[in-house]
């Protein structure tokens, strides 16, 4: 299990290493002087030249990536030319809401997929099955920019139950953190949830008819108390997969909900730099999210080993 | 012991077993006979409450003189594992390929006996040793895919027995082993079955096998049982047409069997199995048999002295007797 951690450690840092040069790459690609892009066109020459000297615009692109490189391990990237703030500084504060918002959407929404997904397995043959499995369809189907206005236009405007947007830190109020979180997590949920609610019900359908749920039966368990107990990791790895391919739509997803509901994350601070022409905080955010993907990636590896058996031991034997 | 009459299982319009009776007497082992699409695992995974979930069961199973049929669904879960082990055809997809084989024999355990982790695991490790697997103390922290296909049965037959049931239910279980292999385990339930008293219906479609394992023998084409006897009258003195093509057809240990087989090739039975619910009225052998009567378009009577009885309106010949027994 050791060894394989580290390989796939490996592939994440190399994947990491690829991922910021096409970042660094991409963004030099485009046409016209990143230092007109970053002041505006209408910005005065002697302006730009100094924000061109400033950000070491003149050096080779190597020397530029390494130093970009280096300031990211640092935790140095410089500061916004637009507002003044110190980027790094800036990701580190909104980095915890970001992943926040992320994890606790995958959890809840795997909780519920399979929960959901093992029940209209179950029922796959009668009336609840197929109502599960239209209400799954109509998950998919509505934008999750809409589930949030819904949602706040329901819950917080009209209930008044739960704050329309907005933020508390963790550390200063963790009740109001939790609410301010609800509805967001809520949102991001039904897309992933449903998509998963299928996947779910599909691997658990062909599970149900595996051998070893019969032996677990023959030992004196019932059909349902075989499947829990057997049936839920063999579903699990299938479920992962798909977990693995939905993490970048999540991630889209998480900036969506961080604009509909005001919440300073990551999302949000990428969008502005945008609309900003920010293009060094642009580079910095992008990087960052492909990080994130990456690193989930690399535990979602590792749950698999821990998962199946088999997989562990073909992988430590190639 | 194990009582079956009027058993009958249906997979939606199909019936795909019709049986009035079948009997195993406490200790005994009865070979249950056929080729694919018989019935003959539909009929032995009904009597273990394990049969497919569109299947219906109907009639009665009495184990030990208790009713089977119409127990609720975690009462029969107790039956199984306490009076009543089942072990199937493919020992790999039997076992969870992701929990460790002790466990999986711990379980049987732990289901139906208070006990703790600690002693369910020695109890383990004596039942794997029980079954003949060496090294018990390091298999039970195996996965399934790192033991051999003869080791994953064996485990499955330590787990079956782990609470000495009364009737063990074996389907095909030497089908998907080496034939290297298949004679240990043979010989494994034939002394797990005497030493314990433990009933067996041993489910097979090779009778030079069934010869070997059990005293009796019930053959099974289209869902009825055509004849059942002792197993050395049966293979011996086959009556019913069917049993004598079953016979002919067997390779190998079968061939032994009859004696008019000696030195000859087995003959093919002509035709195929009729697909489910396809099966002619009266006989269902109707149309593969080679010697029909008109009478064979109603259902045969069950006929036969003694223990050994078979359903044919034109049996073959009885040792010693030349005349056709068309008029029984």
């Amino acid at each position: 299990m050791g060894r394989i951690a580290l390989r796939s450690f490996a592939v994440l840092l190399g994947s990491a290493l690829v991922g910021s040069l096409l970042v660094f790459g991409l963004l030099r690609l485009l046409r016209g002087d990143i230092a007109w892009v970053i002041a505006g066109q209408d910005a005065p020459v002697e302006a730009v030249q100094e924000l061109r000297d400033e950000l070491g615009l003149d050096r080779p692109w190597f020397v530029q990536y390494v130093d970009w490189l280096g300031g990211l391990v640092r935790g140095d990237l410089g500061q916004s030319y637009a507002s003044g703030y110190d980027i790094a500084e800036q990701i580190r504060i909104r980095m915890g809401l970001t992943l926040s918002l992320a994890v606790l959407s995958l959890l809840l929404s795997l909780a519920f997929a399979i929960a959901v997904g093992t029940y209209a397995a179950l029922h796959s043959g009668d009336g609840r099955g197929r109502a599960l499995d239209l209400t799954a369809q109509l998950g998919i189907s509505i934008p999750t920019f809409w589930i949030g206005m819904l949602l706040i236009s329901f819950i917080s405007i009209r209930m008044g139950w739960l704050p329309a947007g907005g933020y508390v830190s963790w550390r200063e109020d963790p009740v109001g953190a939790i609410r301010s979180l609800i509805l967001p997590v809520l949102t991001l949920s039904v897309h992933l949830g449903a998509v998963l609610t299928r996947y779910v019900r599909s691997a658990m359908l062909d599970i149900l008819n595996e051998d070893y749920i019969r032996s677990a039966m023959a030992k004196g368990r019932t059909f349902g108390s075989a499947v829990a107990t057997h049936g839920i990791r063999n579903g699990a790895v299938p479920v992962l997969t798909v977990g693995v391919l939905a993490l970048g739509s999540l991630l889209t997803g998480v900036a969506v909900v961080e604009v509909v509901f005001s919440l300073p994350g990551l999302g949000r601070m990428l969008l502005d730099a945008v609309l900003s022409r920010e293009v060094i905080v642009v580079q910095s955010l992008v990087f960052i999210f492909i990080l994130m993907i990456l690193v989930l990636n690399f535990l979602m590896d590792l749950a698999y080993g821990l998962l199946d058996p088999r997989i562990r031991d073909k992988r430590s034997v190639a | 012991m194990l009582e079956i009459r009027d058993l009958s299982v249906r997979i939606g319009r199909h019936q795909v077993v019709a049986i009035d009776e079948l009997t195993l007497a406490s200790g005994d082992r009865m070979g249950l006979v056929g080729e694919s699409g018989s019935g003959k695992t539909m009929t032995a995974m009904s009597i273990a409450g394990l049969q497919p979930r569109t299947a219906t069961v109907s009639g009665s199973i009495r184990l030990n003189g208790r009713e089977l049929l119409g127990l609720d669904p975690a009462a029969m879960a107790e039956v199984r594992g306490t009076d009543l082990g089942v072990i199937f055809q493919d020992p790999l997809r039997a076992l969870n390929p992701t929990m460790r084989v002790g466990k999986q024999v711990g379980e049987a355990i732990r289901l139906h006996q208070r006990v703790s982790r600690r002693t369910a695991r020695e109890q383990t490790v004596e039942l794997l040793t029980r079954v003949g697997l060496d090294d018990a103390g390091r298999l039970v922290g195996r996965y399934p895919h790192q033991l051999s296909g003869g080791q994953r049965q064996r485990v499955l037959i330590a787990t079956a027995i782990a609470c000495e049931p009364i009737l063990l239910i074996a389907d095909e279980p030497t089908t998907a082993l080496d034939v290297t292999v298949q004679q240990g385990i043979l010989d494994l339930l034939v002394e797990l079955s005497t030493e314990q008293g433990m009933g067996l219906l041993f489910v097979s479609h090779d009778l030079g096998v069934v010869r070997t394992v059990t005293s009796s023998i019930s053959v099974m084409y289209g869902g009825h049982i055509a004849e059942t006897g002792p197993v050395e009258s049966v293979i011996q003195q086959p009556r019913h047409r069917y049993t004598e093509a079953l016979i002919a057809a067997s390779p190998g240990r079968g061939e032994r069997a009859g004696p008019a087989q000696h030195g000859r090739r087995f003959r093919v039975i002509e035709g195929t199995v009729p697909p489910l619910g396809s099966f002619p009225s009266g006989c269902p052998f109707r149309g593969r048999c080679g010697h029909e009567v008109p009478d064979c378009a109603m259902a045969p009577p069950k006929t036969g002295p003694g223990p050994h009885v078979f359903r044919c309106w034109n049996p073959t010949a009885p040792a010693g007797d030349e005349v056709d027994a068309r008029t029984h």
